[in-house]
This record gives C-alpha cells, sequence and structure tokens, in this order.
C-alpha cells in the first residue's frame, strides 16, 4: 500500500511540474517537459519510498506489502501508468487534438457557431491550402521518416517503413481499418 | 501477497485484447468501442471472481492495475486508429517504389472532407450539433469546450 499511496503523492506532485515544465518550455514537441516532469516525479517517489516508514505512520499489517522492493516497482508501475493515460488526456485535450480545438474555436465564436466554410477559412493559410497535411509532412521530414525528392515527390525512409508496417499490422489484428 | 492481483489482472487484459480481436472483426466498426467496453466489463469480472475470496489490498492493487491497463491500451487502439502522420506513411507504403503520391494525398485528405469527417464525428458524440448548415455546440459540447479552453490556458498553449 506505501507503494500506492506514493505513486500517487508523486502523480499529484508530477501535474503541477507538468504545468511548470511545459509553460517554460518555447518549442511545439510538448513531450519533451512532459518527459522531463515524469523524470522529476520518478525521483520524487524514490526519495519518498526510502525517506518514509513502511507505515507511512497510519498503515495496519493487513495493508502492507512485506517485500519492500516489489512494493517500490509496483508503486512505480502505477505511476508509469498515471503518467501515460495523463500525457494522453493532455496531449489531445489541451496541447494538439484536431477535434477540440475546432469544439474551441466554436466556444469563442459569438452564438457558439460555425459553419463548414468558416472553419475552412480558419485552417487555409499554406500553399497547398491544407496546413493539416503540410505541418504533418514538415514533421516527417525532419523526422527522417521520409525524404523529399526533387520533383515535389517523397520517399519512404527505413524508419518511416518500420512505423507503416507496425501501424498497418495492428490495424489489421484489431480490424481498424486505414485509420487517420 | 500482491503478485497474484498482478499476475491475475495481466492474464485477464490479455485475454480481453484476445477476445476483441476475434470478436471485433465480426461487428461494424461505430461498435467497436461498445463492444470492446462490454468485454472489458466481462474481464473485469472475470479478475475478480479469479482473485476472490483474497485481501482488499490484492484486490485494490490488482484492480487499479487492470483499470490502467485498460487506459493504455485503449490509447494505444486510438495511436493507431486516429493519427492522420501514420496514414501517411501507409499510403507511402502502398506504392511499389515507397515513394508518397502528394496529389493522391491531398485528394484523400482534403480540408473539406476533413473538416466534415470530424464534425461528423462530433454530432455523432453530441458535442455539436447541425441546423441549416450550421454547426453549434451543445451543452455537452459547450462544458467540454470550456475545459479544453481553460486546460490549454494553465499550460500556456495557444491554440
Amino acid at each position: 500500500m506505501k507503494g500506492i499511496f506514493l505513486s500517487f503523492g508523486a502523480f499529484c506532485f508530477l501535474i503541477p511540474v507538468s504545468i511548470v515544465a511545459v509553460r517554460s518550455y518555447a518549442g511545439k514537441k510538448y513531450f519533451r517537459p512532459l518527459i522531463g516532469a515524469f523524470v522529476i516525479a520518478a525521483f520524487f517517489y524514490a526519495f519518498l519510498f526510502y525517506c518514509l516508514p513502511s507505515d507511512l505512520g497510519f498503515l495496519t499489517k493487513g495493508w502492507m506489502v512485506a517485500d519492500q522492493r516489489l512494493d517500490f516497482i509496483n508503486g512505480f508501475l502505477l505511476l508509469f501508468l498515471l503518467f501515460h493515460s495523463y500525457w494522453d488526456a493532455v496531449y489531445t485535450s489541451f496541447f494538439t487534438g484536431f477535434s477540440t480545438k475546432i469544439l474551441i474555436q466554436m466556444l469563442r465564436k459569438e452564438g457558439h457557431s460555425l459553419n463548414v466554410e468558416e472553419l475552412i477559412k480558419m485552417y487555409q493559410g499554406s500553399q497547398s491550402g491544407n496546413p493539416v497535411i503540410d505541418g504533418r509532412l514538415q514533421n516527417l521530414v525532419r523526422g527522417s521518416y521520409l525524404a523529399p525528392g526533387i520533383s515535389g515527390e517523397y520517399q519512404l525512409l527505413p524508419k518511416g517503413n518500420f512505423f507503416a508496417v507496425f501501424t498497418r499490422t495492428f490495424q489489421k489484428i484489431l480490424h481498424i481499418g486505414e485509420g487517420g | 501477497m500482491i503478485i497474484s492481483g498482478v499476475f491475475t489482472a495481466v492474464v485477464t487484459i490479455l485475454l480481453w485484447i484476445l477476445s476483441q480481436i476475434l470478436v471485433l472483426g465480426f461487428c461494424p466498426r461505430h461498435s467497436h468501442f461498445k463492444v470492446g467496453l462490454f468485454l472489458y466489463g466481462l474481464s473485469f469480472v472475470g479478475f475478480l471472481v479469479w482473485e476472490w475470496p483474497t485481501s482488499w489490498l490484492n484486490l485494490l492493487n490488482g484492480g487499479l492495475l487492470h483499470i490502467l491497463f485498460y487506459c493504455t491500451f485503449m490509447e494505444f487502439y486510438y495511436y493507431i486508429d486516429r493519427p492522420i502522420t501514420l496514414r501517411i506513411l501507409v499510403e507511402a507504403r502502398k506504392n511499389l517504389n515507397r515513394v508518397l503520391d502528394i496529389n493522391k494525398l491531398h485528394q484523400t485528405y482534403d480540408l473539406k472532407y476533413m473538416i466534415q469527417r470530424r464534425l461528423k464525428s462530433l454530432v455523432a458524440s453530441g458535442y455539436i450539433a447541425e441546423k441549416n448548415a450550421n454547426f453549434y455546440l451543445t451543452t455537452k459540447g459547450k462544458i467540454f469546450a470550456k475545459i479544453f479552453e481553460k486546460g490549454s490556458k494553465i499550460f500556456g498553449v495557444i491554440r
């Protein structure tokens, strides 16, 4: 139980740390400050685990794990899983989600209403008129997943091929379809 | 003491994943989430039955892990289902010479089509409603939009 308690404690600590980290980060790769916050929270968890007594001052014997190492690993696993769900939630809700952005744009508009044309205008502006695709292509080139050719085409690189195979395999196994 | 609960949580989650692989192929795409959730419920009951009787600590720890494994798997499911980035890579791999046909991509991902698809999905989820070609936020949509806006502000992210 000590590990469970402390993992939740460390997770509560992680939330304000991640807010400060993301706020002080100037770039768009938000996973960097989030990972930094997790590392700090993991050290905080380990520090508390080794400093505090096994019963935390209030746990009865029935709520204590005899093997301290097992308790520590179990708590760390919980912290990691909590962090992973938190990461996913904040990323899609507050950082980058396409659907969540549409909802925010509607909220800002008078009458909380928009039509398709108004939404298209908000997203247009790039050379091809599709910034959603352009931004992703730039990221894929930067990350060495694709290489731009001379006549505007893009060549799939080994790293991109690996992720394409991985994605397609799991899409088939889970009957997802083509995704996107 | 807690090892048994952890083991059972892992086994019942793996059985749940296996049951999804076997069952979802026979269900329409739009019912996947509901069917998956129902199967997850069965898997959680399976965990409780398997472990019972046991200590409250074991039950709490195993149950917590079971729920978090479910969340993690669902996140993985959406990681490979939703991202346009991964679809671009899959599209590039379809060609024999592994070259991305940019015109075809723009046709597949025409901005108007993408926005309409998301709007359709938001209408189906009850966040927005359509009236005379206009889309407006429902009460549920307003609540969530406010949460998303506030959250973005707290993190200092401009959207």
